[in-house]
């Protein structure tokens, strides 16, 4: 999916359902979805520089595809204070900020459920508008 | 934008290297059998040492590992203006740990179905000698 696909997903009510989403995790501090050029497609939450982390998010997962010799499953980085996990929609990338009390294991399940819910979503069209 | 990680970023001279090699191939014999390859190299992403047979491309592989964990700091740095402690990836056949160990980074890719308990605990602990040794020198 390319940007300009993005946009006839509306990306106004995808914006919607990731803030429904990070309303109900409140240990998400901020989730980023970028396209695979690592454009910001969309952002909610708390993030300075929403386009810079985009592009980050998007090169890290890249050359950990070419590590693994595959396509990732996730990504998980782990700093003292909080997690971070980036994973792969369609082709696109999805980035998780967990808060700085949330685990590793707290922010990954979250990130598989929001990949099923946006999978659906883009899946079929009229359920991201209704979101 | 918040300060970056402040992980030292100097990089080590070839005498360094070499000095250290010896030592860090003692370290990776005693390795769980489940990682397939175990990768030393340094900040800059140059190969010190490899162990393992699964993949002949070990300077390549340094290489593509300094340029995660870079892009792992950063991402984190933004936020909270530290460095990371590990960057874990998982895929179907492989999971791969990545840390800063010291002067050196370390990358272990375990073996299919491998242990990934095993492999973060051989992390820590091999991140933790080998920061320790590099510490004394």
């Amino acid at each position: 999916m390319n940007q300009g696909d993005f946009q006839k997903v509306k990306k106004a009510r995808c914006k919607a359902l990731l803030e429904a989403f990070v309303d109900e995790h409140p240990h998400l501090e901020a989730v980023l979805l970028s396209s695979h050029e690592g454009l910001l497609l969309t952002h909610v939450g708390n993030s300075d520089e929403p386009g810079l982390m985009a592009a980050i998010s998007t090169s890290a997962l890249a050359l950990a595809d070419k590590l693994s010799e595959q396509t990732s499953d996730k990504l998980l980085i782990e700093s003292k204070k909080r997690v971070v996990a980036l994973l792969h929609i369609e082709n696109m990338t999805l980035t998780l900020i967990g808060d700085t009390v949330s685990n590793a294991a707290v922010v990954l399940t979250s990130g598989n459920k929001l990949v099923k819910k946006l999978e659906t979503a883009f899946a079929n069209p009229d359920i991201a508008e209704d979101a | 934008m918040k300060a970056m990680a402040t992980v030292s970023q100097e990089s080590l001279t070839y005498v360094d290297r070499e000095g250290y090699r010896n030592t860090l191939e003692e370290m990776l014999n005693g390795l769980p059998a489940d990682i397939a390859l175990t990768i030393i190299s340094s900040k800059d992403g140059l190969l010190v040492q490899a162990e393992g047979s699964s993949r002949q491309d070990s300077d390549q592989l340094a290489a593509i590992s300094a340029s995660v964990l870079s892009l792992a700091d950063a991402i984190v740095a933004h936020s909270d203006g530290v460095c990371c402690e590990k960057v874990f990836s998982q895929s179907e056949d492989h999971d791969v740990l990545i840390m800063h160990a010291g002067k050196f980074i370390i990358t272990l890719i375990g073996k299919r179905d491998a242990n990934m308990g095993l492999l973060l605990a051989a992390g820590k602990r091999l991140s933790a000698s080998i920061a320790e040794l590099t510490k004394a020198g």
